[in-house]
């Protein structure tokens, strides 16, 4: 393979059209493929050689990726990435042109997996070299990569087995990829839409799947729908093949917080075995209600849970934290009617600085208005007077 | 604009008169007419609508042209000569369009007219020994100069001296190729034109110059002054002569101002070389005028004429003569144009030429330019026209900063540029481009601006006081008018290219623009500074936000056209983002502080850790939890403790925590501005608050206790903002709320 000759090359992907064997085309449009290194697809000009073989309108496609290969050999993914979106192009029009047939559609997975860390690399070596705007280039394939979707999501009048709309969720997860990369989140909405609206919905690959609900999970996580992120997540942990353990543990940097703030706490097995320690001591804290182990644990991992972006959602724990702690401090009392001056001290103990009587108030008023706490507070008595059954319900039941 | 008009009119007039003069003293000069004759076949054709071959003939070169477009790329991204050393990173929007070289085409095929084509490579070996030509030219110029000192007069009634460069001349002028590329540095801004070339001011000059006249009887240097003058009227006769027979024959179509134009030009014209010149330029500028449609339209009296070659001869020996008569008046003109090399504009001539053969120095041509304004200014009464400072200027440019500059060898010797070529070593020329461009250029304004008067004298005055704060504002380019454009992009990348405007108003209305700017509308730095001030004084005074926002809307569009991004961008920003803030214009504050962030990384100037405090406060507002991650991960230890910053990373946390105590309490203790941007959403936080309050506690809640809590500051606002939930009281004095009896209308009601 690596040693392939031009003509061999052009030949075996001749006879990969013309059988439609879309898997035997990808794998020679692959970028990752044995073949690239082969010296003797290298060519200058590659369309005379191409254009002897393939007809068109393949002959684009192959001369983009031979052109590509050669960007690749040089390490010039700038130069790689516009031979690659020239491919993309050529093939999308293919693709287009194609009635009643998807076997191509393998091959679209790869020229678009190419064009995205294409873009990625581009965008490095531009901002090594000083130029462009970070994610520039990404952008680009973006579009890209919407073009071939629109062919895809508008492929209605074939049979479900014959669809192109079946590369929609591969399209999908490519872009959330990007999207998430340079923080354009806003831009997946209509294509979680399109997928949701879609038939196929649940028929997809399971692979793609895990995929794609990995970046809705995440997605709800940051917009606050905890409900839904923990239903997304949970699914991708669970179907996200057992082996893929570099998988497992992204996911369960997003669920982890997620699962706490419902209520759920990891074990300290999960978190070994996932080599996520950076949430054990937080946890620790949280179920402990020790607000002073929390912050410390906050200041300890800071920089890995902002650089996972998780750090303002782990900052809500705070409020369970204080819920604990005030359970604590109510069963200690063992009473219904607690002075709020008790909780006070309780906070004032755990050195939360700068805190007096009224952000005890709020504080607890915040808590009885989502639930965490049955009761009320009485202004006049500075009380706390909580439900007699069940003051403290188990998180996991509040919805 | 009257006074303008009254301008052309007697520009008109006296026209007639230098057209009869002319006439009287009728050319025989064979030559001439040969020129003449020649020039006249080629409007001719135009006319004709024969263009259409030249237009083949040129396709090839169109695509070198772009070719070597490409080519130069990244010589584009160093100005060195202005000590913007880490400068790459802050242009980046004109970079980007370098990068995708398709795009570029398109752009440059659709919206210029027929590129001027690359000059050839010069033919024979004047291309091999290239560089060391350009050492020689600079040398034999300097002698040759002293020499025609002595006779000058020989000059100019005979042949011309053979310049050095004759031959690289000559071969330029065969191929034709100066035909499209010479008119291009002529373009006028609207307005401008009228009064720079005052005819009067020519005709006048031989006897009744001011400057001219009276150094006329002292030493060789003045009267080399006046011999020029005389020349002028003496030889254009013969091209007059054909002129006036000229427009009847061939142009009743043409508009009455054209003719005059190609009759001015012809007159300007001293040898045959002149006229062969100018015979080149006036064709390509016509063929390009035609076929854009713009030879009616366009203000042939507001054109600069065609650079004449003898001229540029008189000033090269001018030049040291000049530096030390130097007015002035003019000084302070040169100073500001250069500022980085207005220290040496004292340096003359010889001190140039051995920077330049020693290749030193890449000052070293702006300091000749300097020499060369000065020079200019003196010998010629403004009447002339920019061309040969231009021409000159990349020429000199070329020999001196070819060589030492990363890109200059190759590119330059593969594709001199036609103008320049005339004279010295041209072959350079577009080496200099990414760096020199802008000087260049630059000079080409103050040349252009070179308005009679009081206007002149006041824009100097403006220049000189930008330059002294050696502002950016120097390097941009001057483009005049959507055509100038066009012209402009042979030789500059116009994706680059700046517009300096000429506008002096202090006062202008905000207008979206819908086309390409037009300089005439737009206003320099220097007067935007000056408006800014006064936008503020007027801010303080009057507290009219409406006017305020408007003009400092124009102000930012005004300094985005002209692509300036310095300290005093972020001034004009910061400025309009604290005026909108104060008066709570939301989408303002928006778009100053997201033009904030991006100039902040480019010049690292300004209160940026004040404003990323106020960004983290508005990414509250629009709760951009996205926005404030990555932020959060952005900020140093160090930052974070920034006044500003720390206040709105605690206002945060309160807030994504619902903690409405502590949230209003910082609320309270605003720093600086803070306190605007949590108004846009404190009536947010505080229906949260009286939710949370009104469920939790029971029977009643004292009002005093919300009005603390929300940090309202008297009982009545409190009171009013709790109407609106329908709040139950359980007293007459409304002094207490029962919560029981609210808590339905309160939850009820929306967010």
């Amino acid at each position: 393979m690596a040693h392939f000759s031009v003509n061999q090359y052009l030949h075996q992907f001749d006879e990969a059209i013309q059988s439609a064997r879309g898997y035997m085309a990808a794998e020679l449009l692959s970028c990752s493929h044995p073949h690239i290194a082969s010296p003797r697809l290298q060519l200058h000009d590659p369309e005379s050689v191409v254009q002897r073989v393939i007809c068109p309108p393949w002959d684009d496609v192959v001369i983009g990726h031979l052109k590509c290969i050669s960007a690749v050999n040089n390490h010039d993914f700038i130069e790689a990435y516009k031979h690659q979106s020239v491919t993309v192009q050529a093939f999308n029009k293919i693709l287009q042109g194609q009635k009643d047939e998807n076997w191509a559609l393998p091959i679209m997975y790869t020229l678009c997996l190419d064009l995205r860390i294409f873009a990625g690399s581009a965008d490095l070596q531009l901002s090594k070299r000083g130029k462009g705007k970070p994610g520039e280039t990404l952008e680009k394939a973006a579009e890209l990569l919407m073009g071939c979707f629109r062919v895809c999501a508008s492929d209605n009048r074939s049979s479900q087995e014959d669809s192109k709309r079946w590369g929609m969720l591969n399209l999908v997860n490519q872009l959330f990829k990007i999207y998430f990369k340079i923080n354009k989140l806003h831009l997946c909405k209509p294509l979680i839409r399109a997928i949701d609206s879609s038939n196929l919905k649940d028929q997809f690959s399971i692979s793609q799947l895990v995929t794609y609900r990995y970046y809705v999970g995440r997605k709800s996580m940051f917009e606050s729908d905890f409900k839904n992120a923990e239903e997304y997540l949970t699914f991708s942990f669970q179907k996200c093949h057992k082996k893929a353990t570099r998988n497992k543990r992204l996911i369960l940097i997003y669920l982890i917080p997620v699962k706490m703030l419902l209520g759920h706490m990891p074990s300290m097995q999960l978190l070994t075995k996932y080599d996520l320690k950076q949430f054990s001591e937080v946890v620790k804290a949280v179920t402990e209600g020790n607000l002073l182990r929390l912050s410390a644990a906050m200041t300890a991992n800071e920089a890995f849970f902002i650089k996972c972006g998780i750090y303002l959602i782990l900052e809500k724990l705070k409020i369970i934290t204080y819920r604990n702690l005030f359970k604590k401090v109510s069963l200690i009392l063992k009473t219904h009617q607690i002075p709020i001056d008790a909780f006070l001290l309780a906070l004032k103990f755990m050195q939360v600085e700068d805190i007096d009587l009224d952000e005890v108030h709020c504080i607890l008023a915040n808590l009885i208005y989502e639930g965490k706490i049955k009761g009320y507070m009485s202004h006049q008595h500075q009380k706390l007077v909580v439900s007699k059954q069940n003051a403290f319900p188990p998180l996991s039941s509040i919805s | 604009m009257q006074r303008k008009m009254a301008e052309t009119q007697c520009q008109w007039s006296q026209q007639r008169n230098s057209q009869f003069s002319s006439e009287n003293k009728g050319g025989n000069d064979m030559s001439a007419k040969e020129a003449w004759e020649n020039a006249r076949k080629a409007l001719n054709m135009i006319s004709n609508k024969e263009s259409s071959t030249d237009e083949t003939s040129l396709q090839p070169q169109i695509h070198q042209f772009s070719n070597n477009m490409q080519y130069w790329q990244p010589s584009l991204y160093v100005y060195p000569g202005f000590g913007y050393s880490g400068m790459e990173a802050c242009y980046p929007y004109y970079q980007n369009p370098y990068q995708y070289d398709a795009y570029y085409h398109q752009m440059y095929m659709t919206q210029a007219p027929p590129p001027p084509p690359p000059p050839p490579p010069p033919p024979d070996n004047s291309e091999s020994t290239n560089e060391m030509k350009n050492k020689k030219t600079v040398k034999e110029q300097s002698s040759s100069s002293i020499k025609k000192e002595k006779d000058e007069f020989i000059i100019h009634s005979q042949q011309p001296p053979p310049p050095p460069h004759e031959l690289v001349q000559r071969g330029y002028s065969q191929q034709g190729v100066l035909s499209t590329y010479s008119p291009m540095p002529s373009k006028q801004a609207p307005g401008t034109g009228g009064i720079k070339f005052n005819l009067p001011k020519r005709n006048v000059q031989p006897g009744s110059s001011p400057l001219n006249g009276p150094c006329a009887n002292q030493g060789k240097n003045r009267g080399r002054g006046r011999g020029g003058g005389s020349q002028q009227t003496d030889i254009s006769v013969p091209g007059n002569q054909s002129i006036t027979a000229e427009p009847v024959s061939y142009g009743h179509d043409w508009p009455e101002s054209l003719k005059k134009y190609v009759n001015e030009a012809f007159e300007k014209c001293k040898t045959d070389i002149d006229k062969d010149q100018v015979e080149i330029i006036l064709k390509g500028k016509l063929t390009k005028a035609y076929n854009d449609g713009t030879m009616w339209t366009k203000e042939w009296d507001k054109e600069a004429l065609p650079s004449i070659h003898s001229e540029r001869m008189e000033k090269e020996q001018f030049k040291t003569a000049a530096l030390e008569q130097q007015t002035p008046q003019h000084f302070p003109h040169n100073q500001s144009l250069f500022s980085s090399s207005s220290s040496r504009s004292h340096g003359g001539k010889a001190h140039t030429r051995t920077l330049s053969e020693s290749r030193s120095g890449s000052k070293s041509p702006s300091v000749k330019k300097g020499g060369r304004r000065h020079y200019q200014r003196s010998s010629e009464s403004d009447s002339d026209s920019n061309d040969e400072c231009r021409g000159k200027k990349r020429s000199l440019n070329s020999t001196v900063v070819g060589p030492t500059h990363k890109h200059g060898r190759g590119e330059g010797a593969s594709r001199g540029h036609g103008r320049g070529g005339t004279h010295q070593g041209n072959k350079k020329g577009p080496g200099k481009k990414g760096k020199k461009q802008k000087n260049k250029s630059n000079n080409q304004f103050t040349v252009e601006a070179d308005l009679a008067t009081s206007e002149r004298l006041e824009q100097r005055a403006a220049r000189f006081q930008t330059s002294k704060k050696g502002k950016s504002s120097n390097i941009v380019l001057t483009v005049k008018n959507p055509m100038a454009l066009n012209e402009e992009s042979n030789e500059t990348d116009w994706e680059t290219a700046n517009i300096v405007g000429l506008c002096r108003d202090l006062e202008k209305p905000y207008l979206r623009l819908t086309s390409a700017p037009d300089a005439s509308s737009i206003r320099p730095v220097e007067v935007l500074k000056k408006s800014l001030t006064m936008v503020k004084d007027h801010w303080i005074k009057n507290q009219d936000y409406h006017y305020a926002c408007d003009q400092l809307k124009s102000i930012r569009q005004d300094l985005t056209v002209q692509g300036v991004r310095d300290a005093f961008t972020v001034q004009v920003y910061e400025t309009h983002a604290r005026i909108a803030l104060e008066k709570g214009d939301r989408e303002e504050f928006n778009q100053c502080q997201t033009q904030l962030k991006a100039l902040y990384l480019e010049t690292g100037i300004g209160n940026r850790l004040e404003f990323t405090g106020y960004r983290i406060l508005y990414y509250i507002f629009s709760k951009s939890t996205l926005e404030l991650r990555s932020v959060l991960s952005c900020l140093s230890a160090a930052e974070k403790e920034n006044e500003v910053i720390s206040h709105a990373l605690k206002l945060m946390f309160a807030w994504k925590i619902g903690n409405y105590h502590r949230f209003f309490k910082l609320y309270q203790n605003a720093p600086k501005m803070s306190g605007y941007v949590i108004d846009w959403f404190a009536e947010r936080e505080r229906k949260h608050a009286i939710k949370a309050m009104i469920k939790s506690y029971r029977p009643v809640l004292p009002v005093a206790y919300v009005q603390s809590e929300v940090a309202f500051d008297n009982r009545d606002d409190c009171l009013q903002f709790l109407r609106q939930f329908n709040v139950a009281f359980a007293d007459e004095a409304c002094t207490k709320i029962d919560c029981k009896e609210s808590v339905t209308s309160v939850m009820s009601s929306t967010s």
